[in-house]
């Protein structure tokens, strides 16, 4: 089942502390060997880090025109920063990645279930089995 | 290196003392340093160098405190001053210092580093940098942290314990040792660290670090059993590092390790201070787990193991430190002295006591191993995939999965 682990952090702005060359450098290379181990173990499913909030355009039809906005309302001290879809069991599973993440050490992790998702030209949902192969959800005593 | 790391925290603990500021001691310090580069270069350094940036660190401390006394108008602590000036007369020549006059200081420093008002997370990170000397890039580097979180940490943790003030020095042996298992805790905590990530290759990270506060505390409390069995633990765990991934970066569980590349003198140096534990009479938590290591690093190196022993020393262990990754060892230990099938019980009733055992990796794998061992096949086919649904390091999970 398809679990998004959804990434805030702080935005970095040009009058606040700035990371040293070497500490990005470090960070980029946890976060290699964090998507070269979700391919390894077969879960990875997409992982996008996302350009500061500033880069933001907003698209809504609510009033009946498109209005298209630059930026979200309200700047919030934590700004979604990334988002990475896993394909695991269950939720302990996600939970098991989820503690991995490099980037936990100065930004908070969101582990939501996907409620249903569009993979392979279709609409799945948890309960319709397994959405990758050899999957096998199972445990012996049944619990979970 | 003008200084060693043993001067760095033994000058650090003495000022520190004074009044809680380990900042302020290292700013102090760090301006002794300073002037050792260009005064030792020209009339060479003093027969006494410890002693010597221990004197200029103090005057350049007794600068600040006199300033604040004169900018707060309230009256200058003579006594505090006297505290740390000990028997040597203020103005006698630093050069003249003993450094072995120097008292050491450093297990109340340690002590007031793994203050119960600091935050657990800060306190290996508060140690390495006031007791040893590290700064906070060095401690970033190591712990794999962003630099930037690792100087709020340690700012965070200075400004707590000079709250704290003088309590910090408290020299009541009697209290020093009632806040020793905190100490053990965190020299412990930066020993074991869990990394967050799912690292390719193991880490060497703190582990030098490690040996050296855990053999520190031993020292500065011979007689405590507890200490020495914290530094045999840590000793003969390092010991071991090198053997855990074979030449080409595969996990090697402890079984199939080869004792040939466990380091020698760290295996002696851990067994060295096993023989204190019992010399002290007192076995604690730690004392107990390296005896439980050295009983298995024994079985490997001469094929024969134990068992029964070390199932003594594990219900021992269950009694004073319970622990889930205690118990699962346990049942594996169990599955050898009375079969898999009683090893499968214990796993069974664990689950049934514990919050989250389905999420515990460990308990997975012996269950794996042990329906196996019992000609289960199916069933164990499922646990192995349950473990390896809660693996994340590639090396455990190609281990994991050949083991079909």
């Amino acid at each position: 089942m398809r679990y998004a682990l959804v990434f805030h952090a702080p935005e970095l702005t040009p009058d606040g502390p700035q990371p040293s060359e070497e500490g990005i450098q470090e960070m980029m290379r946890l976060m290699d060997d964090y998507a070269a181990a979700l391919n390894s173990a077969g879960v990875f499913v997409a992982w996008e880090m996302l350009a500061p909030h500033s880069e933001t355009k907003t698209v809504t039809r609510r009033t009946g025109e498109v209005v298209i906005e630059d930026g979200p309302f309200a700047a919030a001290k934590e700004a979604l920063a990334g988002v990475v879809v896993i394909d695991v069991p269950d939720v302990e599973a996600a939970l098991a990645w989820a503690e991995k993440f490099p980037g936990t050490s100065y930004g908070t992790i969101e582990v939501r279930p996907a409620a249903t998702s569009f993979v392979d030209g279709t609409w799945t949902r948890p309960g319709d089995g397994p959405t990758r192969s050899g999957d096998c959800p199972s445990h012996p005593d049944g619990s979970s | 290196m003008i200084l060693t790391q043993d001067g760095w925290g033994t000058i650090i603990a003495l000022i520190a003392a004074a009044d809680g500021d380990i900042s302020g001691a290292e700013d102090a310090l760090s301006a002794a340093l300073e002037r050792a580069v260009s005064a030792w270069r020209e009339q060479g350094p003093p027969a006494n160098p410890e002693g010597w940036l221990y004197r200029v660190a103090l005057n350049a401390r007794r600068d600040v405190w006199k300033s604040a006394a004169a900018r707060t108008a309230t009256a200058l602590d003579e006594e505090m001053i006297d505290r740390i000036d000990g028997s040597s007369g203020s103005g006698a020549d630093p050069a003249d210092h003993d450094p072995d006059a120097l008292p050491d200081r450093r297990l109340e420093l340690l002590a007031a580093c793994a203050h119960p008002d600091i935050d657990p997370p800060a306190r290996p990170v508060l140690m390495l940098s006031a007791v040893m000397g590290m700064t906070a890039r060095q401690i970033a580097a190591a712990m794999a942290l962003p630099a930037a979180t690792v100087s709020a940490r340690l700012t965070r943790a200075k400004k707590r314990i000079a709250g704290l003030g003088v309590d910090f020095g408290s020299p009541d042996r009697l209290d020093l040792e009632s806040r020793l298992p905190d100490v053990h805790e965190t020299i412990y905590g930066a020993f074991a660290i869990e990394w967050a990530q799912a690292a390719a290759q193991p880490r060497e990270g703190m582990i030098g670090e490690a040996l050296y506060l855990s053999r520190l505390v031993a020292q500065l409390c011979p007689g405590d059993g507890e200490s020495h069995g914290l530094a045999a633990l840590i000793h003969l765990s390092a010991a071991r590092f090198p053997a855990r991934r074979s030449g080409d970066g595969r996990f090697v569980p402890l079984s199939a390790q080869d004792p040939n590349r466990w380091d020698g003198p760290l295996t002696e140096a851990g067994e060295r201070h096993l023989v204190e534990v019992h010399r002290c009479g007192h076995v604690g938590r730690f004392g107990l787990e390296a005896a439980i290591q050295l009983l298995h690093m024994a079985g490997i190196r001469t094929g024969s193991t134990d068992w029964p022993m070390l199932l003594r020393l594990h219900d021992d262990l269950g009694q004073i430190a319970p622990s889930l990754g205690g118990s699962v060892s346990r049942a594996a230990v169990l599955a050898e002295v009375n079969g898999p099938a009683a090893g499968l019980a214990a796993l069974d009733a664990l689950d049934a006591d514990s919050p989250r055992p389905s999420a515990f990796q460990p308990a997975w794998a012996l269950r794996a191993h042990l329906l196996t061992r019992l000609g289960r096949t199916e069933d164990a086919a499922t646990a192995r995939q349950r473990a390896l649904d809660l693996t994340t390091d590639p090396a455990e999970r190609a281990y994991l999965a050949g083991l079909t």
